[in-house]
This record gives structure tokens, sequence and C-alpha cells, in this order.
């Protein structure tokens, strides 16, 4: 008990900051325990640096103040400083002119002093006097020159020669000439301080010499040259390069703001790097944009220009027409109007050297030399059709040696040109020999004469199909006076006429091929039901339409075979004559039908 | 000694200005027959030798303070100098000289005084009839090789010494102390240096508070602007501030009120009036109320404004340090609103993250507005944005002397007031979250305000009746004055955040 007593009375507990600690009024305890009350309390610093803490002033305010809670004596002490004091300035109202209205609403503001404060150039008195001198030369007062373009023209040297001679303090002998702050003018700079420019320079040079080289307006020391003492300012100077080595600036008080030490970069992550990448992307495109901008704002200048220039000269015409006119003076009417010249053509290559590649558009002249006219090219078909006949009979008349051929391959002469030609001529060579009725049930061997005589004429190989036998033929014909003949087969051919709708012959090609299908080996009557159904058909007009489309491409190949096949009926029908056989068991006698030429139905195309 | 001729004396004080010639020889006469030999033979001796007497303590005629130069410097002289503001002779140290057209100036830090009572005197009110301390030798006399050893020393010390300031930021001071702790240099000079000026003390200083004045460097140690101008005041600057060089000639530095930019010519300041457009700080307000208003500014958004800030609040605290630029400060500005603009009274800047728990870097109320309570709001406002932010914040450390006494004043009333709503017990951790403060300054105030009492084997807190009655008084006097308060509802403000790109990249 006693030493418990003793231990609480001589070791105080060190205090805690958790701990839970009564609020007590002084008149709740007694002094006795006091001494040992700070004891265990660790002693903490005022802050103040241990030099300046004995100062005189402070250790009486402290005193003071420890006084007034302690005795409850109060007395103000009170640490004596410089004085600060209002000004009677007359002035102030023009400094600072009452002219702000309170917002309602609390201040968002992100402007930088630099946007706030215009020009930051301002003058001083050295400068006011300069201007009076220079503007009381001038009478005009659109000569003379403001107060604000002075200044801009006092900013325009000292900014451009920041970023073109940064470290001029250095060496002040090779300051810029005035050249070189004309050629650093741009869009924005206005034509008032191009006016003024040039005759304030010498005075402008003047006084940055005055100063060393350093700007006009006194500028801050951010950082000195290492090797040099003198210093830069902050105004556009390219740090970076001179941030080593500028130990030798720590000493001098007026260095200030310095950079601080770059932190350590983390090693790059793919994010970073990435990001970095996109902001620089993100900066040449703005950069592009804004170049491209600054084009089309000199383009509208120019045109501007060009527009205010036809004015004028519009304007001065009006009035030499005027004066023209006062003075009776008879002018050239050709200073009056514009007179355009016209642009020579641009020299065009060589057609025949350079073809243009297809899908570009073709000089027509060009394709006017290439092309053949289309007679021409008839006439040379026909020649080389006729050349190869010819050549055939001769050959023949050669083999036979001037005897007369009685074999079933009688000799063939080529068949003349009919009284009138229309539409595609073609000289067929020798027939497929004459059957007789007998032999007409026999199967033919489909390597025959005619077949081959086809094959050498036609450019393409479907002469295998050409020909079939015991079919029947329809032919349509028209006849004088654009009548429109449909003939058999054995009846003597007329030169078939080129207009024929493809659509309808294709058509008409289907559904005759499929009905051949069906009766190919049978003898065909001419006369039965299905013939005469389809010889009616051949003459209405088409029902329906679905087989078409699929058929469309087809059709230039079925020209060329119709060419062919009406070709080999016009033989055919020939031989047929001469061998006075018909290919039908039957012959029959020759069927017009006389058809409307609006209707014309097709030939039916065989397979 | 034979009493000198004329020739003689002329040629001791060789650097005298023709027109004072007359009046200081008959000072100096009157002086000689007083001391008789030994002073103008030790004078004489000194010349010879080329140094005057260093380290020692004897008399000094005036015409030993004329040069600021070696061998016969005036610079570093501990002497009794009249203080007119206290109205007596104190002990004084000889920091500058300067000749102008009204005679020789001596600039004067008087010891025990705070520098801003630093200032520049005419010759008269030197007190040469008492002894005078010379400063100690630089170093013992091996004059071509050691000088150059201190000239190293002297410009390692000076880069270090501008650093560990109290600047908004302050990275690495106590490595920085480590770095300067070579002891060759001083162990030979350790036995001569009298306290004035020694080096063992800066390091001292180093080691202890991690902060250091300028002082190592003279330039510095000397207040370079004569008088400020800002909106309606004019005002004396305390310290050194580094604004242009070219600037310290002028008469009265401008200072334009909004945008606080510098002119040295009262055209080119009006002319900046004019076309100046800024009604108030460049930033968000983040508070308002009757009487004031908060605006918090970014200084990597606003470099101009918040270094002329910092120049400016230079002028009026010691150990602010501009070494560093401005970016990873906030800057919170406190103002007055009438119908010209946003009056800026004082500001606090605070660390963008602070890796100790600084919720002030620098804090200041202008000269012009101190005294009114300024102080303790913009504190107040300190410790209200802590609290938004959850965290509990303190001071960056050193405090002036002013600062620590609106700080104490501050943390008494807190404290106090939150003790009298409190009931029955609490701990010192439940008072740092009330209030906002670190656990040290609330035990740092209880201590001080004598609150802590142990009774009956437990600690207290105890109310005594002087802080009863002090409080009592402070009421009444709120009451015919007026209390300058916070209203926390008047607070618009998140905590900022910054992320890692600005962290890392500095952005």
């Amino acid at each position: 008990m006693t030493r418990q007593q003793a231990a609480n009375r001589f070791r105080t507990r060190k205090l805690s900051t958790k701990q839970q600690l009564a609020v007590v009024r002084e008149s709740q305890i007694d002094n006795i325990d006091d001494t040992d009350a700070q004891r265990n309390i660790p002693e903490i610093e005022t802050g103040v640096e241990r030099q300046e803490e004995v100062e005189l002033h402070l250790q009486a305010a402290i005193h003071a103040s420890q006084a007034a809670v302690t005795s409850g004596k109060a007395a103000a002490v009170y640490i004596p400083t410089p004085n600060a004091e209002k000004i009677k300035d007359t002035q102030f109202d023009a400094l600072y002119p009452k002219k702000f209205s309170m917002p309602s609403s609390y201040i968002r503001f992100s402007s930088t002093v630099e946007d706030c404060c215009g020009c930051p150039y301002s003058m001083s008195a050295e400068d006011q006097k300069f201007l009076q001198q220079y503007n009381s030369g001038k009478r005009p007062t659109s000569a003379r020159c403001s107060e604000d373009t002075f200044e801009q023209v006092m900013s325009h040297f000292e900014t451009v020669v920041q970023q073109k001679q940064p470290f001029l303090s250095i060496d002040t002998s090779a300051i810029l000439p005035y050249e070189d702050f004309e050629s650093a003018f741009d869009e924005s700079t206005s034509n008032l301080v191009k006016m003024h420019a040039k005759a304030i320079y010498p005075y402008w040079k003047e006084q940055r010499l005055k100063n060393e080289g350093r700007p006009i307006m006194p500028s801050l020391r951010v950082r000195s040259l290492s090797p040099f003492s003198s210093c830069v300012s902050v105004a556009n100077s390219d740090w970076s390069q001179f941030e080593q080595g500028t130990e030798k600036d720590d000493g001098d008080p007026y260095v200030c703001f310095r950079r601080r030490e770059v932190r350590q970069v983390r090693k790059t992550r793919r994010t970073d790097a990435q990001s970095t990448e996109k902001l620089a992307r993100l900066r040449t495109d703005m950069e592009y944009a804004k170049r491209a901008l600054e084009m089309v704002l000199r383009r509208e200048k120019m045109r501007k220009a060009a527009i205010e220039m036809d004015q004028k000269v519009f304007e001065m015409r009006a009035q030499m027409k005027e004066m023209q006119r006062k003075l009776g003076i008879r002018g050239d009417w050709e200073d009056l109007v514009n007179i355009k010249q016209k642009k020579r053509p641009a020299e065009q290559p060589a057609p025949s050297i350079q073809r243009p590649p297809a899908g570009l558009r073709i000089d027509p002249k060009a394709t006017e030399i290439e092309l053949v006219p289309f007679e021409l090219y008839q006439a040379q078909k026909r020649q080389k059709l006729q050349n190869i006949v010819e050549e055939k009979v001769a050959q023949r008349r050669k083999l036979h040696g001037g005897f007369l051929n009685g074999s079933p391959k009688p000799d063939y002469t080529p068949a003349k040109p009919r009284g009138y030609e229309s539409g595609v001529i073609v000289h067929l060579p020798s027939p497929p020999p004459s059957v007789s009725s007998q032999e007409s049930l026999v199967e033919h061997d489909p390597d025959n004469n005619f077949d081959d005589f086809a094959l050498a004429l036609a450019p393409y190989t479907y002469g295998q199909t050409v020909q079939k036998k015991n079919h029947m033929w329809f032919r349509k014909r028209i006849g004088r006076g654009g009548r429109i003949l449909l003939d058999r087969k054995t009846l003597r051919r007329q030169p078939l006429p080129t207009d024929i709708n493809p659509y309808r012959l294709d058509r008409m090609k289907h559904h005759y091929s499929s009905d051949e299908e069906d009766d190919d080996e049978d003898m065909i009557d001419p006369s039965s039901d299905q013939n005469i159904r389809f010889r009616a058909r051949l003459l209405s007009p088409p029902v329906e339409a679905t087989h078409h489309s699929h058929q469309i491409h087809r059709t230039v190949a079925e020209q060329h075979r119709r060419q062919l096949q009406s070709a080999a009926q016009v033989a055919a029908g020939n031989q047929a004559v001469t061998a006075g056989v018909g290919q039908m068991a039957a012959p029959q006698p020759k069927q017009a039908l006389q058809v409307p030429k609006a209707l014309a139905p097709p030939v039916p195309a065989t397979h | 000694m034979t009493p000198l001729g004329i020739e003689e004396i002329q040629s001791i004080l060789g650097l005298l200005d023709v027109r004072r010639l007359e009046m200081s020889l008959v000072f100096d006469d009157e002086l000689f027959e007083v001391q008789e030999g030994p002073l103008v033979g030790n004078l004489l001796a000194d010349l010879h030798t080329g140094s005057p007497g260093m380290g020692r303590v004897g008399l000094c005629t005036v015409g030993a303070l004329r040069t600021d130069t070696p061998p016969a410097c005036s610079i570093g002289v501990k002497l009794q100098v009249f203080h007119a503001g206290s109205n007596e002779y104190r002990e004084a140290e000889i920091l500058s000289m300067q000749t102008r057209p009204t005679g020789v100036h001596y600039y004067v830090h008087y010891t025990d005084f705070n520098k801003r009572l630093d200032e520049w005197v005419t010759l008269d009110k030197l007190d040469l009839t008492k002894e005078v301390e010379w400063p100690k030798p630089p170093e013992p006399p091996a004059p071509p090789v050691s000088s150059s050893h201190r000239k190293k020393d002297s410009i390692s010390k000076n880069s270090k010494a501008s650093r560990p300031q109290k600047h908004d930021g302050d990275d690495g001071h106590k490595s920085d102390s480590m770095d300067v702790d070579d002891p060759t240099p001083t162990d030979d000079t350790k036995l001569q240096e009298p306290a004035n000026f020694s080096k063992e003390k800066e390091i001292e200083k180093l080691r202890t508070s991690g902060s250091m004045t300028q002082s190592a460097h003279e330039i510095s140690r000397v207040r370079n602007l004569s008088r400020l101008q800002i909106g309606l005041y004019e005002l004396e600057p305390w310290y050194f501030s580094p604004y242009p060089p070219e600037l310290t000639s002028s008469p009265i530095l401008h200072i334009c009120e909004f945008c606080l930019s510098y002119f040295g010519c009262p055209t080119r300041f009006l002319r900046h009036r004019q076309k100046c457009d800024l009604f108030h700080p460049p930033g968000n307000e983040i508070y308002r109320d009757q009487a004031v208003s908060f605006f918090e500014i970014d200084g990597r958004r606003q470099r101009t404004w918040c270094r002329n800030l910092c120049l400016l609040s230079k002028c009026f605290l010691d150990h602010k340090t501009l070494y560093y630029d401005v970016d990873p400060f906030l800057f919170y500005c406190m103002c007055v609103r009438d119908d010209r603009g946003f009056h800026l009274v004082g500001y606090f800047s605070k660390e963008k993250e602070s890796a100790d728990g600084y919720n002030v870097a620098c804090i200041l109320t202008l000269p012009q507005y101190q005294r009114t309570g300024y102080g303790k709001l913009l504190i107040a406002f300190s410790y209200e944005l802590s609290k938004r932010e959850g965290k509990l914040g303190s001071p960056e450390k050193p405090l002036s002397d002013l600062g620590l006494l609106s700080y104490r004043a501050y943390w008494q009333d807190t404290i106090v007031d939150i003790l009298l709503e409190q009931k029955g017990e609490v701990t010192i951790d439940e008072l740092a979250n009330m209030s906002a403060m670190t656990t040290n300054d609330v035990i740092h105030t209880l201590q001080t305000l004598g609150m802590i009492r142990y009774y009956k084997g437990q600690h207290v807190i105890c109310l005594t009746d002087a802080i009863l009655a002090q409080k009592e008084k402070l009421k009444e006097r709120q009451r015919i004055k007026g209390k300058r308060v916070l209203d926390p509802s008047c607070l618009q403000w998140k905590p900022p955040v910054f992320t890692a790109a600005t962290r890392t990249w500095n952005w």
C-alpha cells in the first residue's frame, strides 16, 4: 500500500494520447501534485528557430502571455514591426477605379496574369518623353503613334529578341538588326505596329543597350548562365539546355524559382508510354489543323484582296469612261473589259503511242482513228469468207480434175447474193450432201462435210449440235413492204433480218428445246397438234417472262449461232430444192403467214 | 607616443571625402586626445600589416569604418548603436555600408532583435566611445592558400545555406546538413571564433532545426527594397526579397494590388493599371461570407501570379525561400471586398501533398492588416480545410516569432472552447480530431497553458481560473469589437486530387 503510494508519488505515468483525461476546474483539485505534473510530458519545441527564440520581443510576448495564463494579468505585448501606413494619394481613384461589380455566385476563374494584363510592355516616363518627341513632328493625327501602339512595338522587339538572342546580355555587339524584326511580323501584327516599328527601333536599341542587353522591363532572374554571371529572364527561353550546371547560381540570392529536380521517372510503363504517344499524336494533329486553318485564312485574305483589286479596277475604268466621255476621246474598248486570255490546251500525248488504261475516258478522236467503219468491216469479213470458199472450190475442182462430180457430194457453187441485201449476208460453203427420202431415215454421221465447213467458218465450236435431222424448221423473213413471213424449212431461204428481238428468240428456243427432248427420234408431223400449237405460239405475244433473265447473257452467243444456222438453213434449203427431196417426210407447200410487224416472232433457234 | 601630424591622420583616413574631412578630423582629434597613443599606434600597425586588429576587442575610429573592403573592413564589426525605437544604445552588428550623397550609411542588425528591425543608420548613431568587437579573422594568417580554402568553403556553405530555408517545399534538409559537416576547416579557427559569425553555429543550426537563414550570403542579409506601395498602403519591407535587382534602386516599388506585378517607375505602373483588368486573385472562390472571401490558386496554373505573391510575401517572411518554383503548392488567399475589387489581406500556401502532414507551408497577413484578427482567421481556415480532408495538420516549421504567437493564440482559443463544451473525460486524440490539430500541438498548447495537472495518480486537464478569466475578457472584447469567425457552410470546396501523372511528371 505504502509502496504503491510512493510509486504514484514519485513516478508519474507517461501521458498517453489515448488516455481519458478528466476535465476539471482549478477549484476541484489541490495543487499538491503540481510540481510533478510536467515531469513525464515530453518537452515540445516551440517551432521557432532557437536563435530567434531568444529574441527580446518574442520573449517579452511569451512571458506576457504566460503571465496572463498563470496569474490572469492581461498584458498585451506586441512584437514591434515596421510601419505600414495609408497613402494619401489623390491618384488613387485613377489607379484603382471603383468599377468592380460583385457577382452573386462564387467566382470561378482560370485566366492567367498574362491574359489579363494586355500588352506586357508598359511604357516608362522616358518612353513617354520619346513618344511625345516622336509625335510632335507629325501633323496629321493619324500618323501619330499612340501609347498602345508604342507598347506593342516595344513588346514585339522584346519578345523577338528574347527568342532569337536569349543571351544578348553576354555580347551586345551583335544585336538584331531591324530587318529581323520586320520578318518576324505575323498575321496578328497590326498595321499600326508595322508602320511605326522602324522609327522606334533605334530608340529601342538604345534602351536595350543601355540596359546591357537585358530586357528593358526588369525581369526576374530565374537562373544564371553558368560560365557568366549575367542572368537571363524567364520569358520564352528554352530551359532544359541550361538546367545542368546551375551550381554556380546557388549563391546568388537574386536567382529564384528554380525548377525542381525532376523527379525520378518510373521505368516507363506501357500505359504511360502509350498516353505520351497519344498526346504527341494529338498535338501533331492539332498542329496540322492549325496550319490548315492558317492556310485557309491566307487564301481568304488573298481572295479578298483580289476582289478589292477588281473593284478598284472597275471603279477606275468607270472613271476613265467618264473622262473619255467628257473629253470626247474614243478609247479602245479593250481597256474597259477584262480580256481573258484563253489557256492553251495542254498538249495531249499522241493517242497511238499511249493507250489510256481501261476505265479511263478515251479521247473520241483517238478512237475514231482506231475504229474501222462498219461497212468496211463487213466487206472485209465477206471478202475473207469469199476467199475461203473460193479456195475450197478451187481445191475441189482440182481434185475432180475437170470431171463432173456425180457423187452424193456434188460440186458447189457459191450462192450469189440475192436481189436485196439486208442484215448479215453469209455465203455458205458446200451444203451437206443431199439425202434421199430413204436415206433420211438413216442417222447421219455427224462428221459430215457440212459440219466440217461450219466448223471452219464458225468462230465457236457449237457445230456439233447445229444440225439435227427430222426437225421442223421455221424461219421468219421480212418481205417487201415490211411483211414478216414465217417459212417452213423446205422453202427457199431469204437472208435473215438483223433486228430480231433476242429475248423472244431465247424464250422460244427454250420452249422448243424442251419439246425437242421429248420427240427427238420421232418423225415430226407438221400437222400434228403439237406442231400446230407451236406455230400458233410463235405468233402470240410472250406469256411468261420468268425464263428471260437467266438467258440474257447468252444472247451474244445466240446471235452468232443464229447467223450460222440461218446460213446452214439457206444451204439446206438450196440442197433440198436441188435434190428435190425435202427433209420432211411429206414436203409441205409453202406456208406463209402474214403477221403484223410489231408482233414479229423470233426465229426459233435450235441447238 | 607623440601626437600625429595632420598629414599622417589624413593618410590613415585616406578614404575621407573632402567635404566631410574637417568634421571628421575634429571628431577624430577629440578621440585621439582621449585615447592618446596606443589606439593610433594600433591602427597604424594594422594598416601596415593589413588587418585592423581582427578578432580583437578594442576602440575604433570612424576612419576604420570607412571602407567595406579588407584590410580595414567595417562589415561584421559589433558596436553600440542608438536604436530610436527603444530609445537606447544597443549592441549591433554592421552588415553593410553605403556611401550616399548625405554621407556614409551603415546597415545594422541589433543583437536579440528580429531582423525586421535592422536598419540603415548614419555615422552619428554609432557610439565609438565604447569598445567595439572586430569580426573574427576569416582564417589564421596564412594568406594565399587559406583564403582560397575559405572561399571554397563558403561557397559550399552558401549553396547549402540558401536551400534549407522554409520554402514552400523542402526535401532533404537533413541529408544536406550532413554534407556540410566537414570538420577540417573549422578545427583551426575554433578557438578564436567569437559567437557572431561562426560556421559551427550554422552547422549546429542545420542539425537542430533543419533551417538556416541566408545569413551566409551578405547580400541577402540586407533588406534590398526601401518601400513598397500596394493598393492604398505604403509598407516598409522587413526582409530581403529577390525582386529584379534593377528595381532595388527605385525609392518606391509599386505593386499592382490585383495581379501583384511590380514596377519601379510610376509611369509604368500607371500604364499597367490602365491595362490590367484583374479584380481578384486569379482562381476559384471557395469561401465567401459577409466579411471575407477565400480563393484557391494552383501554383502550376497561375505561375506568374503565385511567383509575384511569393516575392511579395518574402518581404515579410524571413524563413521563406524562393529557391524553387511554386508548382507544388496551392495558395489560399483571403480577400476583403469593396467596389474596387478583392483586396488581398493574407494568404497561406499549402503543399499539394505533404509528406510530413503539414497543412500550411507559409502563412502571412500583409502588414497593413495585421493585428486585426485576420491572422487567426487564416489559421482557422487552414484547419477548416484539414477538417474537410479528414486529416490532422500542423504548420511547417520553423515558425516565425509572430507566427508562433498567432498559432498559440489560436490553439489556446480552440482548445479552451472545446474543453468548455466538453463534459466528463476526453482524450488528447479526441481533442486533436475535433480541432484537426496534431496531438503534438494539442499537448504543446495544454502544456504552455499549464493545464495538464497530476492529481491523485492521474493526469487531468485543468481549466485554470486565469484561463477562464482570460476567456471571459476575450469574449467581452469580441462582443464590443466583433469577432471574425468562419462559417464552414460557406466553404464550397473539395480536397483537390492530383493524378498519378501529375505526381510523376509534375504536370
